[in-house]
């Protein structure tokens, strides 16, 4: 433990040299990172000790979440700033002439996500552990996470992310809670006795996974809670007897080895599936048993646990329950049903239907038989239960767990769950209203909204240190315990000196943006432009290529009429596409292209540039957000759930140009439409023009000059030699008919943008804006959410 | 001087004296009337002469040769003529002993005798006292006016001139390997049976029977020591296991069979009544059919002990409903020339041709000749006497082929007039007899011996090979040979379109005491597979067994893999070789279970006791899936299950495959066992060497 800075010196050294049996002089940089890290997760331990045992000894009940991602990035700084050792070790470290800034820099993010979803389970870890409630984060610890993303020929190439070169300095390895999971095999009912009989799984196939626990450790560090990952190992005990050791050893490393397996051949699919099973098996398992050594009472343990279902990657976990609590506890179906309906909640974070997630009858069946009969019991009994409420056949049909030789695993986690939230106010309005209307109606009890967060303390206080020490000087105390305190900048929006002081606290991050630009690219961006910065997962709603079309317009005016004053203006993507989603990555392909093009074209390159930055991942979110002026939230509306990169922007002081969708909605109703910039159809709109059917993107495409310019420059040869390098994007948008409405959208987005151009010149309304941004930033903070979380679903009370 | 000189005379026909005379003599005098006598044959040392002479039944012919030789007729192949066979018929049901305290009428059928004695035992002290001939029917009587109770007696006849010394073919009981016979006072054997729990029974299919061996029963001591080889075994009740499973009588309630075969416990020679552990011995070699086996008794030597506790035996399984059918071996005599019916009416009970060779259709020496009406008289009049004086519940006919139609038939409606619950079936193996295959009660005449059924050796075959020697690595459908899958669904539905027109005759079963076990035949038909997979194919020919149309009849133990360590033919091997080991009930008690409940299944689902083929063409379907899984379904049960549909899948493949049913399915029984809790599926896995049972409830709008 270290109080000061001769006592963290001291440690320090010591441990160099029992561990790595050298001086510190001596020792390598990447065994001070080592050293540092093992010291705050053992300073963390005292209390991960002592949470433990208030748990026990408070009979506490504790939330799990189950989550197939945690994006959790780095977390050397966070965790030394919620310990409040930063200073301490920043100085020490100064001492030993080490850099604490070169020690962070080589933790490797824990990149064991995709986009919003993980991103949201490790803000709730963080919040969850701030706030001092006895919750676990449970998932699996993926050998490579989410691919490093290398621009090569303006195309993406994918590299595994080997983020534990050096280790996780987090982790401790606890071999001695390793569960086996059972996969294949076939279900026989054996007799007990002249009353009871039991299903069991024979001649499966065993795959062992062994937890590695990495805490996490809440602001002040009071309360410690766990973040559990499990890492497949072959049981060697239990060897299937028809398969070389060499396939069976492959198959199941394979199963922790890296996060999204490509899942466009049957084998990846299973994988996936067997992933999904693996985390959700072995956790549950790991409660039951801790439940069952404190209170050896199976028939309660829906009164000490509740899990959270995030998406339904992890829906595997009712049927599973239900399976241990009817073939190895001999409970009967009703009071087993009653403890998992009551124990499971659901977090639905899309409604696009190719997303929600269908597993066909062959591989559940063949993977997991006995999971699979119980499901088509749930499912048996769910229509007995629908028809008594008489829903109708018509109805009955979509709302069908098994269906058509697939599993809806959407909605064998509606039926299984006491709570389905939606992520924002108009994400959940959808749901219960159209998307899932029959379900509402069904059970109008379950449904609920609770609107995605993100910490405040990572993506601002951390983050932006900048903005923080601004913040603290004007606002009555520090708001990183209580977010709500931000509301109070509200009185000082309107004060010059303070508008001029954000200023430069703007100009100051984004000059670091700058500069990180500059490393990364060599190319010198103006930090008087407005940065403009869309920074997310590359997919078709969220329409990058939106984005991409007003740049191409902005290209195309500039050369039309270059006596024309453009404000200038800096475009910064970065993003991933998924491996095998072929439209996305010619997306980006195009975004270097006209990179390419534009940066190096003196006729614009003054007035516009574009930035690609590669291998977007949470540290590097945690520079451009802060340095950004526009944040860029313009999916199609009705599409985006709820969005959370928005609300780090809001809190940042960037201004939202976007739709109303998602968060969106929320984030205009709280800074005023004034404040924000709001274009395009909504939600409703977007479904009348669906359903209308009049909708002709051709003729929209004919009809408008401009837009027309736009489009044919993708084929003209503008961006590339190849005429039809992008045909796929031309075809996209006219002979697809535009699914994303990007042309209709169009001159609403033009016309923003103009707004935007005139108001950023107007510094101190500019700076105003801004202020109001941050000051209603704080409904965002996740602190509100799990708050929200904890009152309306799980009931759960602080350590 | 005598000289002895061969000199016989025989009567073979009705007109023809025989005569065998070591010499030359053309003239005899018969009776000392002159006849020519022909000579026939030229032997070494005598000729064989005929004399034509129309003979009567009741006259005594003394043949002498020139030399006032004599030789007195014998009456030999005559006795298996029409006209004797009409001319000595005895129809009155009087034969035997009949005790009174007062008096003792004893009255032997003798048509050969020309006098008899009584001569009986009482007090340790010998009586002779003359019989007196009755009738002209040849029945020799004689009452004597004591009280007899405890008496033993042989009956002393002059048969074709020799004296023969007998028991009473009608004799109620004997002493201690049937030394002598015994009076019976039939008020010392009543048993109370008023307490006994037997529920209504009325149609065979309805059956579930079990073959056991009451010395196997007991002999691993796991009843007791006292009760070790004895009918008292079966009255113990509370019997366990070192895991305290229920074992003897328990066990049998616990599997709920509804009837129990026992094998041979009539009187039979080959284990010494007094030294009982020497030999071993199933006991199909009878003594008489008149009396039980007395080493099943606790005492051989006191006649009245076998009788009560062979009905004490039938008592207690009665109390707990399981009916008793007997294994009656009226097929043959152990010896074929000194057993009592032979001996007082020599050839008249055996199968013998012209030439005075014994048919050997049984391969026991003899065939007992139940086409003669006395011969189908005494059968029919001891089937009688043990449903009535015993209250046994059915028979089974050991080779019953020897026997022919019409005497079983008349078994089967005299029983049942006594008794309505009564079933009667046997081995119709279509052996080498004398009689005419048209009347043997075979296999081959089922249609004219309905409703009595045989052992189907079709569906054993079937279903898991054959169990004899040379044949034992021939494979079933169930234990792997998949070209018998039609062959399958056959047996399944009765074997209707092979052997029966009404799946009531059809026994079916995968084990019976002869030839091998079904747990050794595994180890040779199918050596490759593990101990799991084989215990599988256990329990799958099981569920052939139980839920297959027809009677379904198990071997003791089957269940619990009974091994006679390889043994094929285990009649007279050790007690360690047959003995029912009851440890395995502890080792296997997961089977019994399955079992169990595989016969409470068969109890509830009256589909399993369809056998009409019209009802069965109605309701029985058939698919034959992939990888040669037997799919057997029966529809349109409403009316007769409450039910819609009832299916069974029968895989005997390492191959998993699926099926669905595009709706929901209630899974009722695995080869495992019962399904207890309500599981219902619509898409199944049906796993490798797996029986699955599923049935379809009627939908309540």
């Amino acid at each position: 433990m270290f109080e000061n800075k001769e006592q963290f010196k001291a440690d320090f050294e010591t441990r160099i040299i029992e561990k790595y049996g050298r001086s510190v002089q001596e020792s390598h940089i990447s065994e001070q990172f080592d050293i540092l890290g093992t010291m705050v997760r053992d300073y963390a331990s005292l209390n991960w000790k002592e949470t433990k045992e208030k748990v026990v000894a408070n009979q506490s009940k504790q939330m799990v979440y189950f989550s197939m991602e945690f994006l959790l990035g780095k977390m050397m700084y966070n965790n030394l700033q919620n310990l409040h050792l930063y200073d301490i070790a920043k100085e020490g470290l100064k001492d030993f002439n080490i850099n604490i800034e070169d020690l962070m820099a080589l933790e490797s993010d824990a990149g064991l996500g995709n986009g919003g979803l993980g991103r949201l389970a490790a803000c709730f870890m963080d919040s969850l552990t701030s706030l001092n409630y006895p919750a676990h984060g449970n998932s699996i610890r993926y050998q490579y996470g989410f691919f490093k993303q290398k621009i090569e020929n303006n195309k993406q190439i994918e590299i595994p992310d080997n983020w534990l070169n050096y280790g996780n300095v987090w982790e401790i390895r606890k071999p001695k809670h390793a569960v086996n999971i059972k996969f294949y095999g076939h279900v026989v009912a054996h007799q007990l006795n002249e009353k009871r009989m039991v299903f069991t799984t024979e001649n499966c196939e065993y795959v062992k996974a062994v937890p590695y626990d990495m805490p996490m450790i809440g602001y002040n560090g009071k309360t410690v809670t766990t973040l559990r990952l499990w890492s497949a190992e072959p049981a060697v005990e239990n060897l299937p007897k028809h398969k070389d050791f060499e396939e069976y050893l492959r198959e199941t490393t394979e199963i922790s080895r890296s996060l999204y397996p490509d899942d466009s051949t049957q084998h990846g699919k299973i994988l996936r599936l067997k992933q999904q099973y693996f985390f959700v098996s072995a956790g549950i398992y790991s409660c039951i048993k801790a439940h069952m050594r404190r209170y050896k009472n199976i028939h309660n343990i829906h009164e000490k646990y509740v899990f959270q279902l995030n998406d339904t990657h992890p829906a595997l976990a009712i049927p599973e329950m239900m399976r241990i609590l009817l073939d190895e506890y001999y409970l009967e179906w009703d009071e087993s049903w009653n403890i998992v309906s009551n124990m499971m909640c659901y977090t639905n974070h899309t409604i696009l239907s190719e997303a929600l997630e269908k597993w066909p009858v062959e591989y559940i069946q063949s993977l997991l038989p006995r999971i699979y009969m119980i499901i088509e019991e749930i499912n048996r009994r769910f229509i007995i239960y629908a028809k008594s409420h008489n829903v109708s056949d018509d109805k009955l049909k979509n709302m069908l767990i098994i269906k058509d030789g697939l599993v809806y695993m959407a909605n064998l986690a509606i039926v299984g769950s006491y709570s389905v939230n939606g992520v924002a106010r108009l994400h959940t309005k959808i749901l219960m209203e159209e998307e899932m209307v029959d379900f509402h109606n069904l059970y109008p009890n379950k449904f609920n909204n609770k609107t995605n967060g993100i910490t405040h303390r990572r993506w601002l206080c951390y983050a932006n240190p900048e903005l923080k020490a601004f913040l603290d000087k004007y606002l009555s105390k520090d708001f990183i315990e209580d977010p709500t305190i931000l509301n109070e900048l509200m009185n000082y929006v309107d004060d010059y000196n303070i508008q001029e002081e954000f200023l430069e606290v703007k100009n100051k991050r984004k000059e670091i943006l700058a500069d990180y630009i500059k490393n990364k690219t060599g190319i010198e961006v103006d930090t008087n432009s407005i940065f403009d910065v869309q920074v997310k997962r590359l997919h078709a709603y969220k329409r990058q290529l939106l984005n991409c079309l007003y740049i191409i317009y902005l290209y195309q005016q500039i050369l039309a009429h270059p006596e024309n004053d453009i404000y200038p203006q800096t475009f910064i993507f970065s993003a991933k596409a998924a491996p095998s989603y072929y439209f996305a990555k010619k997306v980006i392909q195009l975004i270097n292209c006209m990179a390419k093009v534009i940066n190096n074209d003196p006729r614009v390159n003054k007035k516009i540039k574009i930035i690609f930055l590669e291998n977007y991942e949470v540290s590097l979110s945690e520079i451009v957000i802060p340095g950004s002026d526009i944040s860029e939230q313009i999916s199609l509306a009705g599409k985006e759930a709820s969005g959370t990169g928005n609300m780090k922007f809001m809190m940042n002081g960037a201004i939202t140009l976007g739709t109303l969708d998602g968060a969106n909605v929320e984030i205009s109703e709280l800074v005023g439409t004034d404040n924000c910039f709001i274009f395009g159809l909504t939600s409703k709109e977007v479904k009348e023009l669906k359903n209308s059917n009049t909708y002709n993107a051709f003729k929209t495409y004919m009809e408008n000059k401009e837009l027309k310019a736009v489009v044919d420059s993708l084929v003209n040869g503008t961006w590339h030699e190849k005429l039809d390098e992008f045909k796929a994007i031309y075809d996209e948008l006219l002979f697809k008919n535009d699914e994303y409405l990007l042309l209709v959208d169009f001159n609403d987005y033009l016309r923003a943008h103009k707004d935007i151009e005139k108001c950023y010149q107007d510094r101190h309304l500019w700076a105003k804006k801004c202020l109001i941004n941050i000051a209603k930033s704080a409904y965002f903070s996740s602190d509100r959410t799990i708050e929200e979380y904890v009152r309306d679903i799980w009931k759960i009370k602080k350590v | 001087m005598k000289q002895t000189i061969l000199f016989e005379a025989y009567q073979d026909k009705k007109d023809t004296i025989l005569i065998y005379y070591q010499g030359i003599n053309n003239t005899f005098y018969v009776n000392k009337k002159p006849y020519k006598a022909k000579l026939i044959k030229k032997e070494e040392k005598y000729n064989t002469y005929e004399i034509e002479l129309l003979l009567d039944f009741n006259t005594t012919y003394i043949i002498e040769d020139s030399n006032l030789r004599k030789a007195t007729l014998k009456r030999r192949y005559i006795v298996k003529s029409k006209e004797f066979d009409d001319y000595y018929f005895y129809d009155k049901n009087d034969l035997g002993a009949t005790y009174s305290k007062e008096k003792t009428t004893f009255k032997v059928w003798a048509p050969l005798a020309t006098e008899g004695y009584v001569k009986y035992i009482l007090d340790n002290k010998t009586y002779v006292e003359a019989l007196n001939l009755s009738s002209d029917s040849g029945v020799f009587e004689l009452t004597i006016y004591k009280d007899l109770e405890h008496a033993l007696y042989h009956y002393l006849l002059k048969v074709n001139d020799e004296w023969v010394e007998v028991n009473d073919p009608y004799g109620y009981s004997c002493n201690a390997n049937s030394a002598y016979s015994a009076i019976i006072n039939q008020d010392l054997v009543n048993i109370d049976t008023s307490d006994n729990l037997l529920e209504e029974f009325k149609d065979i299919t309805k059956a579930i029977i079990c073959e056991a061996n009451v010395r196997d029963f007991s002999s691993d001591n796991s009843l007791g020591k006292d009760v070790n080889n004895t009918f008292l075994a079966f009255t113990k009740e509370n019997m366990k296991t070192k895991n305290q499973h229920p074992i003897g009588l328990d066990y049998l309630s616990f599997l709920g069979i509804t009837h129990l075969q026992l094998m041979p416990i009539l009187d039979f020679i080959t284990v010494d009544e007094n030294d009982k552990k020497r030999t071993y011995n199933w006991g199909y070699d009878p003594a008489s059919y008149s009396c039980l086996e007395g080493s099943y008794s606790t005492n051989p030597n006191d006649p009245y002990v076998r009788i009560i506790e062979a009905k004490q035996m039938i008592r207690a399984l009665h109390k707990r409903n399981i009916r008793v059918v007997l294994d009656l071996v009226f097929n043959h005599f152990y010896y074929s020339y000194e057993n009592i019916l032979n001996q007082i009416t020599p050839y008249y009970f055996l199968q013998v041709d012209d030439k005075l060779v014994l048919s050997n259709g049984s391969f026991c020496g003899n065939d007992y000749d139940s086409n003669t009406k006395m011969g189908k008289k005494y059968l029919v009049d001891m089937a009688i006497r043990y449903v009535k004086d015993y209250h046994v519940d059915g028979y089974r006919m050991d080779l019953m082929g020897i026997l022919d139609i019409d005497t079983i038939q008349t078994i089967y409606n005299e029983c049942k007039a006594i008794n309505p619950s009564f079933i009667l079936y046997g081995e119709g193996w279509n052996m080498p007899t004398l009689l005419n295959e048209a009347k043997r009660a075979t296999l081959l005449n089922a249609n004219k011996l309905y409703p009595i059924a045989f052992f189907n050796d079709y569906f054993r075959e079937t279903v898991k090979g054959k169990s004899f020697d040379r044949a034992l690595k021939e494979k079933g459908y169930v234990n792997g040979n998949l070209d018998l899958a039609y062959q399958m669904v056959n047996v399944m539905k009765g074997s209707l379109d092979n052997y029966f027109k009404d799946a009531r005759q059809s026994i079916n079963y995968i084990e019976c005491h002869d030839n091998a076990t079904l747990h050794d035949k595994l180890e040779i038909s199918n050596e490759d597979l593990d101990a799991s997979t084989k215990n599988n194919i256990v329990l799958m020919s099981l569920c052939s067994v139980l839920f297959s149309l027809g009677v379904p009849f198990l071997h003791m133990g089957c269940e619990f893999h009974r091994t006679k360590k390889g043994n094929t033919n285990s009649y007279n091997l050790d007690d360690h070789i047959n003995a029912i080991d009851w440890k395995l009930v502890d080792t296997y008690f997961e089977n019994c279970l399955a079992l169990k409940g595989f016969i409470r299944i068969r109890k509830k689902y009256n589909v399993f006791s369809l056998h009409s083929k019209e009802e069965i063409e109605k309701h029985f379907h058939y698919q034959i899936l992939d990888n040669q899984i037997v799919k057997i379904f029966y529809k349109d049960l409403q009316d007769i299950d409450g039910i819609d549909e009832l299916i069974m899948f029968i895989n005997p493949t390492n191959n998993t495959s699926h099926y669905n049913f595009y709706q929901y399915f209630k899974f009722i029984c695995s080869e495992h066992g019962p399904i207890r809790d309500e599981v219902y599926s619509s898409n199944i896995v049906i796993n490798p060497y797996s029986f699955s049972m599923y049935i379809k409830e009627i939908e309540r709008k």
